[in-house]
């Protein structure tokens, strides 16, 4: 009788053969392409020393190379104090100048100079869940590192597209390739979410950024560069947004806000009932926001929509106690920008009539805020409050829009007022 | 109109016959002519604008005690001057030391003149002697003045001003209603000494009770503007606190401690008090003791809310308009960047 175990055995054979041979397919990718991967270095001029870090590999025999937006943009804001320098699998060194770049999906095309031909082919194939992708990179300035994970589709809820990749990234790692068991690049490696969740920039990105005819042509067009980029994608993200219905929900007794308004918008909910501070007031907070991050420098960020609600309440306190404490809440926007990067905010304030029924219903006050960014022309963030009272309830409304247009701004507070109020 | 002033006193019950005081005594004050006869039941008849005067004279030149009449050891009345800031004069001398009174004979203090006559039938006309406000008397003493505070205090706490921040605890706002109640009896004692060098009958107790009873004023008419509308009093009140209350309360005490303590005519009164109260003002709102906190201009960029707003004064004005006002700020932000643009070239 034939013991049950040895009945696994070309089971167990026909699983292993072929991952042995995967694992053979891997190391000549590997070999072959090495040399097509570079380290990105950011110098200072001043000090000589760098000042960011990132990987990068070539996509062109003439030494076209890709990056992250976010590892270069220090040269792209300043090129006159820094400069670009690759390192290659020798460790030989020479200089980059920048060709082009996508601040919306953060890559960058930079040219390098006397740098052999071999370089990698950008896939235009489509994947499964769960296919075996690598991802290749410099992590931490310690050398070449090879990253083993899966494609995991292209990650729901975000209006810019990014591959979701079951693998651990690190820093340093920033515009390396991620390519498929044939070698093909898949995505650019360019952000982690920690414990095995990452984020690739797709390749049809870096094909569109490679064919793409509108490129800076000095590094005196890199601002206008940036701010069309900027403005275009949020023209095309609002015009989208203003044109749904926007769904409300119930908060508090009295109050109807607005709920999640697109599917890149997410919102929670806290309520303070069983902390307490609920004796003297009951708080009730639903604050949205979308995944919209774009990063243009360092402490330097924009594109974030942030819209939240607080529902207040009272029993005990008498209405000027109520109002001076409610009163204190404090709106900040949301996307950090140096001060020499924009103007200070300008305000206004007013009591503004909503609904007929205004009288009754205590009164509305609305402040809305702008500040315009320097360098990039027409675009301005915006801080909006609308706070509703009444003796002893009260609803805030607040939003947050970064880098948007005059337009924008208008059409969204307009609407923004029109949808939350007193129930 | 025959007045009789009866007074008792600690003496009364001791002296004797002799030694009360029967007099009559025409007054002319200010242009005004008064007569009564003064039957005293001790050996001193106090004369000044004081409420507790045996002959009250609501002169501005006179002091809250002006002078005394009294009687000697031989039994002659005589006329002492206690120390008047503007003096007695007797047939155009200045009375410096006692002096033998002199029947008949008009004793010039301030603005008016007291003539005593011996016999009580000389007194033809008589006019009723003015009654010193009994709410002033009334208000010196101290169980009132006492009882005052304490309601105002009360009304204080009731009123939610010990603690118009919900994170002032229990304990601070027992210390916040005893530094109210201390401020409140300094600025008694104050008045008291200010009074008291200005020879004014109104002392420490009395300032204590009107004060009370002004800031009890004062809490209450802000109670009743909150609980009518939120508006622009109101905000005022909140926003500046006490140093509203002590605005009001110094322009209110100005003028009637300047009234009714000084011998300026009405028109300079006012003009003092209208002075000092700006000068208050000035140093408090426009050009601060210790210099204007500027907001640091390091300091993330922020808006709150800053203000219950007034539907009695501010108008409502429409989402559309709301927005339409909003582009002048884009205008003034574009200058903004043309500034920085050109600071930069």
């Amino acid at each position: 009788m034939v013991s049950p175990l040895y009945k696994l055995i070309p089971i167990l054979l026909s699983i292993f053969i072929p991952l042995l041979g995967l694992a053979q397919e891997d190391r000549s990718s590997l070999d072959v392409f090495r040399q097509s991967i570079y380290q990105i270095v950011v110098n200072e001029n001043e000090t000589g020393n760098k000042s960011a870090l990132g990987s990068g590999f070539q996509v062109s025999p003439e030494g076209l190379i890709i990056t992250n937006y976010h590892v270069v943009s220090g040269y792209v804001f300043e090129p006159d104090q820094r400069w670009l320098e690759f390192v290659d699998s020798e460790g030989d060194t020479g200089r980059l100048s920048l060709v082009d770049f996508d601040v919306i999906n953060d890559v960058a095309l930079l040219k390098a100079e006397g740098v052999g031909d071999q370089h990698f082919q950008i896939s235009t194939n489509s994947y499964r869940k769960g296919d075996r992708i690598f991802a290749m990179g410099n992590p931490l300035d310690y050398g070449m590192l090879v990253v083993d994970g899966a494609y995991n589709g292209i990650a729901e809820n975000s209006y810019i597209p990014k591959i979701l990749f079951s693998g651990s990234l690190n820093s340093g790692m920033s515009g390396g390739p991620a390519v498929d068991v044939s070698g093909s690049i898949v995505g650019v490696n360019v952000a982690t979410a920690g414990s095995q969740l990452s984020f690739l920039v797709p390749a049809e990105k870096v094909i569109a950024l490679i064919n793409d005819q509108d490129r800076p042509e000095s590094t005196e067009d890199y601002m206008n560069h940036l701010g069309g980029q900027i403005q275009t994608f949020q023209q095309d993200y609002y015009a989208e947004l203003l044109s749904f219905d926007w769904p409300d929900q119930p908060l508090g007794e009295n109050a109807h806000v607005i709920a999640e308004i697109a599917g890149d918008v997410s919102c929670w909910g806290s309520d303070n009932q069983n902390r307490p501070d609920a004796e003297d007031i009951r708080v009730l907070e639903l604050f949205c926001n979308n995944g919209n991050h774009t990063y243009l420098q360092n402490r330097f960020n924009t594109g974030q929509l942030h819209y939240s609600f607080y529902y207040y309440e009272t029993n005990s306190l008498t209405p000027k106690q109520f109002h001076s404490t409610v009163g204190e809440q404090v709106f900040r926007p949301d996307n950090a920008a140096p001060d020499r990067y924009v103007t200070d905010f300008e305000c206004q304030q007013y009591y503004v009539d909503i609904g007929d029924s205004a009288e009754d219903q205590g009164f509305r006050q609305a402040g809305l805020c702008f500040r315009a960014y320097n360098e990039f022309t027409g675009l301005y963030d915006v801080l909006y409050y609308l706070f509703q009272g009444q003796d002893t309830k009260a609803l805030v409304g607040h939003f947050t829009l970064s880098a948007v247009t005059e337009d924008i701004a208008l059409s969204f507070a307009e609407k923004f007022m029109g949808v939350a109020e007193w129930n | 109109m025959e007045l009789e002033a009866e007074l008792t006193g600690e003496l009364g019950a001791e002296t004797t016959a002799e030694s009360n005081i029967e007099i009559a005594v025409e007054v002319f004050e200010q242009g005004q002519h008064r007569s009564f006869v003064v039957r005293c039941t001790q050996s001193i008849v106090r004369i000044g604008r004081g409420w507790n005067n045996d002959v009250i004279i609501r002169d501005p030149l006179i002091d809250a005690e002006h002078l005394e009449l009294f009687r000697d050891e031989s039994g002659s009345i005589c006329i002492r001057d206690k120390q008047s800031l503007n003096g007695t004069r007797l047939k155009g001398r200045w009375l410096s030391d006692d002096s033998k009174l002199q029947f008949n004979v008009p004793i010039r203090v301030g603005h008016s003149s007291i003539v005593v006559h011996k016999n009580s039938e000389a007194v033809a006309v008589a006019e009723p002697t003015p009654q010193f406000e009994p709410v002033i008397e009334r208000m010196q003493q101290p169980l009132v003045a006492s009882i005052a505070l304490a309601l105002t205090l009360l009304v204080a706490f009731l009123s939610g001003q010990f603690a118009p921040d919900i994170s002032i605890e229990g304990d601070d706002r027992i210390g916040r209603a005893m530094l109210f109640g201390l401020a409140l009896i300094f600025w008694s004692a104050l008045w008291g000494v200010i009074a008291r060098l200005l020879r004014h009958e109104m002392a420490f107790w009395g300032h204590l009770t009107l004060v009370s009873a002004l800031c009890s004023l004062l809490l209450i008419t802000d109670r009743v503007i909150e609980w009518a509308s939120f508006n622009t009093l109101s905000l005022t009140l909140s926003m500046y606190g006490y140093t509203a209350l002590f605005s009001i309360a110094l322009i209110c005490w100005l003028f009637i401690g300047l009234d009714m303590s000084t011998r300026l005519k009405p028109l300079r009164r006012a003009a003092i008090s209208a002075g000092i109260t700006g000068l208050v003002i000035l140093v408090t709102f426009v050009f601060p003791i210790g210099g204007r906190q500027e907001p640091d201009p390091s300091a993330p960029p922020m808006v709150n809310i800053t203000q219950p707003p007034s539907r009695l004064v501010v108008g409502d004005i429409s989402v559309d308009e709301f927005i339409d006002r909003s582009s002048t700020l884009f205008s003034r932000l574009q200058e903004k960047v043309e500034e920085e643009q050109s600071l930069e070239e």
